[in-house]
């Protein structure tokens, strides 16, 4: 069953344009100063709990239980996590009011893992893959929250930036093994990312003898995703010159023109801003692309 | 004589020019048992070519080359373009 979030966050608690227009560039925004240490701490001895000899317990496999929040409904740590009011209002400002929690997972990745997960897109791609009747600019968001330290050695998810932008379906992309600009999202106990549903990734292989958790979630908006965030000066010459210094962000073989002028559509659609102005005609941006 | 396996390593590159940088690649190699380590993703931060050039003058042929894909902004991006398929024979213990 679906956890709807009915409370709306104040506006000025939101993310703002420079954080927006960061993760429409690269497909995720990431977080280490959310989450108290203490709720951290809580959260990873209720993740140890969930495993032994045999992996993780039946209760958290949500294939085997048919229980999409498993460890959700065993974890109050891990409830208290997402519904800190900070994390909250990043939730808001990328789904809207009125989200829900379609499932959750703990990814229990064991010791000294030698074998990675394979590149892939959860659940399909976007954009022409899409199924009917979806908006082109809906997107979910997967939540990776990380309750304890997780060096590059220990092998958190590997993300590759900006391949948000691109359309294709989730298995197609196993082909590849390594990416230039790929990224594995390592940090301190406490670090949550907030990645776009057609962010590209997968778990690594695990150096270290300790067990890596990953707690995942995956959102869906109730609403359009426009004007949802803290737009103030979305158009602000701040604004127009990051996305022009970014235009090649991203870029490996050849598709910036192409993903600069869709993040520059997206942009104006975020923002909730009118038609496209195109006065030339030729279906030049502008100043976005 | 040694049996010999294939190897078959993918490049994708800059552009479609065989001597433009490479920006993803990936291994597979049939003289590895069934139960060895295949390359994995994340595996490496440096690719072991430069370009396609430059695996071909280590030995590996060309054998496939991806179509010049058919892009413009209206159908966005979706997979990586440029890919090239390379191989090489390599003898294992019999």
């Amino acid at each position: 069953m679906a956890i709807a979030e009915t409370e709306v966050v104040p506006q000025t608690e939101l993310l703002n344009v420079h954080q927006m227009a960061r993760f429409v560039t690269d497909g995720f925004i990431e977080f280490d100063d959310l989450v108290p240490d203490e709720l951290s701490e809580a959260v990873h001895a209720d993740e140890v709990a969930s495993v032994n000899e045999d992996g993780p317990i039946p209760e958290v496999r949500w294939h085997i239980t048919d229980n999409p929040h498993g460890f959700y409904e065993r974890s109050a740590a891990v409830r208290a996590v997402h519904n800190l009011p900070r994390v909250k209002a990043v939730l808001q400002s990328l789904l809207g009011p009125g989200h829900v929690a379609s499932h959750s997972a703990l990814h229990c990745t064991g010791p000294l893992q030698a074998t990675a997960q394979q590149w892939h897109v959860d659940a399909g791609g976007r954009r022409q893959v899409r199924l009917p009747g979806v908006h082109p600019w809906s997107f979910d968001i997967l939540t990776a929250y990380f309750a304890h330290d997780t060096p590059h050695e220990m092998g958190p998810t590997l993300v590759l930036p900006g391949s948000h932008m691109r359309s294709v379906l989730g298995p197609d992309v196993a082909r590849y093994k390594n990416i230039a600009g790929q990224k594995r999202l390592s940090g301190k106990a406490g670090r949550i990312v907030f990645m776009h549903e057609a962010l590209w990734h997968c778990a690594q292989t695990n150096e270290i003898d300790q067990w890596r958790f990953m707690f995942k979630i995956r959102y869906n908006p109730r609403v359009p995703q426009r004007g949802i965030f803290n737009t103030d000066g979305w158009d602000s010459e701040e604004i127009r010159r990051f996305f022009r210094m970014n235009k090649n962000a991203h870029n490996l073989t050849g598709e910036s023109s192409a993903a600069a002028q869709e993040r520059a559509d997206w942009w104006r659609y975020l923002c909730g801003a009118d038609e496209l102005a195109d006065p030339s005609g030729t279906g030049a941006h502008g100043d976005y692309a | 004589m040694s049996p010999v396996r294939q190897q078959i390593l993918i490049l994708h590159l800059q552009s479609g020019d065989l001597g433009s940088p490479t920006v993803a690649w990936a291994l597979y190699d049939g003289a590895l048992p069934a139960d060895a380590v295949q390359m994995q993703t994340g595996s490496e931060y440096q690719a072991p070519y430069e370009s396609v050039l430059d695996a071909m003058r280590d030995g590996w042929r060309v054998f496939q080359a991806s179509p010049q894909p058919e892009r413009s902004a209206a159908t966005g991006t979706g997979q990586l373009a440029n890919e090239f398929w390379l191989e090489r024979n390599v003898e294992v213990e019999g």
